[in-house]
């Protein structure tokens, strides 16, 4: 199981490999074409040898030694968080930071299995709207807001 | 000599100095808050001060932060900056071994003494060490970063094959965006905001903060380091012995490193840890918790701090960000930078000299009551660290550049950080190949553009870029020769 | 029922919150905190501010040579509360360049707040001692200039005026002004433009000024017209807004921009950086930044940068 999941890493890093090798032919270039040097040469021979050592990874003898896949018991939990993750990076551009980073943290913590009340809302008033508001309005950092010269 | 008494030692200067260095080694430590975050966080206020304090507070943060990248790199796992990456390789494995403390003893005391180092070279050898650095053209710089690819196989820990794959990965990750050469946009897929590249802080922070922070929930934080409560221990002085060679051939490389327009502290740390693996001894350990390894990052990215300012003062030119910072905060106070700041301003600059001097100092003072603060705050039950190294991820990406997209990118790179850490990929190669990538393809092109396209040219290019080249052979070979002479040992050592 | 009333009420809470205090002016700067563009607006924010009566803050978006700056501005709401600080690259040079999401027509134009007239620049001891020496040696040879990226000022300055004067050019980009310098200092490049500060910062002298008349700090140097090309290149800044602001308060805001510029901190730091003021109003700007493109677009043109 170890080793089979190594190898399907390597292959599929081949894969985009080939993939982005296919795509320097249809996308970029476009601009410049007049002048002297490629901008896609050096990104070809790059991907030739990515793909080659992917290549090499995949059809090396397996060995024990290298992979660590039977320490990470809570999978399901994981793949939830980054999925979360992933709708809060997605809604930062529209929804601003506050709101959606707030609603994250909450996951976050009921993920990390924090049940009892008052850490919980310590917690979440602390890494959500505490952060926001100290680096927002006290530092002048400015993070992304819901509304053009609005709060938050 | 007086004034720059008058200059330094007064309320402004010396506040600015603590409330700098403190500042800017909490930003540091800070998962996913760098020095960039620092110095836009302090810039607004230098506008009203005086030249000295502003310079004082900007410098302060600046290697204060380079300092406290270590803690966080050290006490779980996640660099506080880029520049701290390869800090974490032996940092992290002695803090589980619960010698935390101890680890970040080495790290202050490598930190302060690559910086005094540096200082020094500065102050004795600014003019000659810039000069040398103009004869540095881009075969040159194409050399040394050739040389600093190398040390990919030496963070590889023993897993050659996959350590350069992700290095090769790296290398190409830095090629997304707009062609440095003719402008042309690639791998941007049509959307304007690949075509400003993956930032290097966002993929540091999704690579190793976010994926410490997924992997520690999908081990039940079972792997992760008893930090808390951690007190700094220095080390003593007799385990110094043999230690110290290393120390000082780093901090000649930071500053040599430093004192190269564009490559930077991250790059230094790098190649100072690859270096002190084929050199020491104890070689053999790094990786699993050797101080020497700390040594080997701390004493260079720290000597990174003092060197940048020899191009930025002798020149006048920034060798990254954070100088291109304190270079206008110098015009902004109406000193022009430039070849002649030397002899115009000289008070500035040795004002600059004694404040750098100091700014190491105190660091090792606040460096105490600052890692117990840290220790205290790792008291909190270890899923709560969790989600704290989450939010300043997700924090430290949208400052980064001001772009909420780089929060995106930085979860991808998490969730590839958790798949590569699943499957044995060592992270460290692919962050040593996306630093390196750019200054990698620039100097290659320019090179090639200069030679009419022959690549052969290179190495009769002059002495200088012959000798980095047959250096980098080297480098490539030894562990090649090393591993035919013994192949059985080698084998033994992976397990 | 009764869900939803509560739902409607924090909705309309955070609504409100979300406007009250909708004071608050950001100006976007496409470029990082530090930088040379940030260094000005920054000074020119209190100004700014002060006349407007408004709480202005900067907004660093950098990437993309400006562009990704440029383009949160053009998407930004057309309510005022978000203005873009723009120099020349992101608004004039790099739509012709590269596919930007916006064009000219996605701002409503404010105010020119500077101008800058860029230097030829050589090394200072250098074995050519005029123009009409490089000019001999691209004929015969070759001349490597530098530019701090390729579509900056510095690349289409040289690209043009290798073109006019027909001579054998190689560019070499860096990445910006510092590292270009650095190559000067170590004989990689033989010529590079740039501005007035440039020039006092670096161990370098004037061969010509791309401007249309000598300049007054610098009576001695020689116009690139004189030396027989007729070439004229600034590099500036301005102010400008979303599409569709209303009249009212683009003129208010053309208003304090004319103030902003006159404030004694900004004119101090135009003189010590040796930054030209110069004040174009919203029509004249929008005139001047339409024509300024189209030149710049006919140079890529001609150089064989652009199809």
């Amino acid at each position: 199981m170890a080793q089979n999941s190594d190898r399907i890493l390597c292959l599929g890093l081949v894969t985009l490999a080939m993939a982005a090798f296919g795509w320097s032919f249809i996308g970029g270039g476009g601009i410049n074409a007049a002048s002297t040097d490629q901008p896609m040469r050096l990104p070809r021979i790059l991907l030739g040898l990515w793909a080659l050592l992917g290549v090499g990874c995949a059809l090396r003898p397996a060995r024990s030694d290298d992979t660590s896949d039977g320490r990470a018991q809570h999978l399901g939990r994981t793949t939830a968080l980054i999925g979360m993750l992933f709708l809060v990076a997605v809604s930062l551009p529209t929804l601003g930071y506050l709101v959606p980073v707030t609603g994250g943290v909450a996951v976050l913590l009921w993920l990390l299995e924090e049940r009892r009340p008052l850490p919980f809302a310590v917690s979440l008033a602390v890494l959500g709207p505490g952060l926001w508001a100290l680096f927002h309005h006290g530092l002048g950092l400015r993070l992304p807001l819901m509304m053009s010269g609005g709060v938050f | 000599m007086s004034t720059i008494l008058l200059d330094v030692f007064n309320v402004w200067t010396l506040g600015a100095l603590l409330l700098g260095t403190t500042l800017g080694i909490i930003i540091g430590a800070l998962p996913g808050l760098g020095s960039v975050v620092g110095l836009s966080i302090c810039l607004p206020f230098t506008f009203g001060m005086d030249t000295v304090p502003s310079l004082t507070l900007l410098l302060g943060v600046y290697c204060g932060s380079v300092y406290g990248g270590s803690i966080s790199a050290i006490l779980v796992n996640s660099p506080g900056t880029p520049q701290a990456a390869a800090t974490t390789l032996d940092g992290y494995p002695m803090a589980q071994r619960g010698e935390g403390g101890l680890a970040l003893g080495w790290a202050t005391v490598a930190s302060v003494l690559g910086g005094l180092i540096s200082c020094g070279v500065l102050i004795l050898a600014a003019p000659q060490l810039s000069r040398f650095a103009t004869s540095f053209g881009s075969v040159e710089v194409f050399a040394l970063i050739v040389l600093a690819l190398t040390c990919i196989a030496a963070v590889s820990h023993g897993n050659t094959a996959k350590g350069l794959l992700m290095g090769l990965i790296g290398l190409m990750l830095a090629l997304v965006g707009t062609d440095p050469v003719t402008g042309a946009a690639r791998f941007t897929f049509g959307t304007p905001f690949l075509s400003a590249g993956f930032d290097l802080i966002a993929v540091v922070i999704g690579l190793f903060a976010l994926s410490e922070a997924f992997w520690r929930v999908a081990t039940g934080n079972a792997e992760s380091a008893e930090v808390s409560g951690v007190r700094m221990t220095l080390p003593r002085l007799s385990a110094w012995k043999g230690r110290i060679g290393t120390l000082i051939r780093s901090s000649g490389i930071g500053c040599l490193v430093g004192a190269l327009p564009g490559t930077g502290a991250a790059t230094a740390s790098f190649i100072s840890y690859a270096v002190a693996r084929q050199v020491s001894p104890r070689g053999d350990g790094f990786g699993r918790g050797e101080p020497e390894g700390i040594v080997a990052a701390e004493a260079s990215n720290n000597a990174v701090t003092g060197s940048a300012m020899i191009p930025t003062l002798a020149l006048g030119i920034p060798g990254d960000v954070v100088t291109a910072i304190l270079l206008s905060a110098l015009v902004v106070h109406g000193i022009t930078p430039g070849v002649r700041l030397m002899t115009e301003h000289l008070d500035v600059v040795n004002a600059i000299f004694v404040v750098l001097i100091l700014i190491n100092l105190v660091m090792m003072v606040v460096a105490f009551p600052l890692v117990r603060l840290f220790g205290r705050l790792l008291m909190i039950p270890q899923h709560l660290v969790t989600a704290g190294i989450v939010v300043f991820g997700i924090l430290g990406a949208a400052t980064v550049r001001g772009n909420p997209l780089d929060v995106l990118v930085a979860v991808g790179f998490g969730a590839a950080g958790l798949v590569f850490r699943l499957t044995g990929f060592p992270l460290a190669p692919l962050v040593i190949g996306l630093v390196l990538g750019p200054q990698f393809e620039q100097t290659l092109r320019r090179g090639l553009l200069l030679n009419d396209g022959n690549f052969l040219s290179f190495f009769t290019d002059g002495p200088l870029a012959a000798v980095l080249f047959l250096v980098a052979a080297l480098a490539l070979a030894a562990p090649v020769i090393g591993a035919l002479r013994k192949p059985r040992l080698q084998d033994s050592e992976t397990k | 029922m009764r869900k939803t009333t509560t739902f409607a009420v924090i909705c309309a809470a955070f609504g409100v919150a979300g406007t009250a205090q909708a004071q608050t002016l950001e100006l976007v700067v496409p470029f990082g905190a530090g930088g040379g563009t940030d260094t000005v607006a920054r000074v020119f924010e209190p100004g700014f501010a002060a006349k407007l009566d408004r709480t202005v803050v900067i907004r660093n978006t950098a990437g993309a040579s400006g562009t990704i700056g440029a383009a949160s501005v053009a998407q930004a709401a057309a309510d005022g509360n978000t203005l873009g600080y723009l120099p020349i690259g992101p608004l004039a040079i790099q739509p012709s360049l590269r596919d930007t999401s916006y064009g000219l027509d996605s701002f409503d134009y404010i105010c020119q707040t500077t101008s800058t007239p860029v230097f030829l620049l050589n090394k200072s001891g250098s074995a050519n001692a005029d123009l009409a020496a490089w000019v001999a040696q691209g004929t015969e040879d070759r001349v490597v200039y530098g530019s701090s990226g390729p579509g900056t000022i510095p690349h289409l300055a040289m690209a043009a005026f290798t073109t006019e004067a027909g001579i054998n050019s190689v560019h070499l980009p860096f990445d910006g002004t510092g590292m270009a310098m650095n190559a000067m200092a170590g004989g990689e490049i033989d010529l590079f433009v740039d501005t007035a500060t440039v020039m006092e910062s670096n161990d370098v002298t004037a061969l010509a000024v791309f401007s249309p008349e000598r300049l007054e700090a610098y009576p001695d140097i020689p116009t690139m017209q004189e030396l027989g090309y007729d070439l004229d290149f600034s590099v500036w800044q301005g102010v400008v807004a979303p599409k569709g602001l209303d009249e009212e308060q683009r003129s208010a805001l053309s208003d304090a921009c004319a103030a902003a510029i006159e404030a004694e901190a900004f004119v101090e730091l135009a003189k010590k950086t040796n930054t030209g003021l110069m004040y174009r109003n919203a029509e004249d700007f929008e005139a001047f930044v339409s024509r300024n493109a189209e030149m710049n677009a006919q140079i890529l043109r001609d150089a064989g940068l652009t199809q």
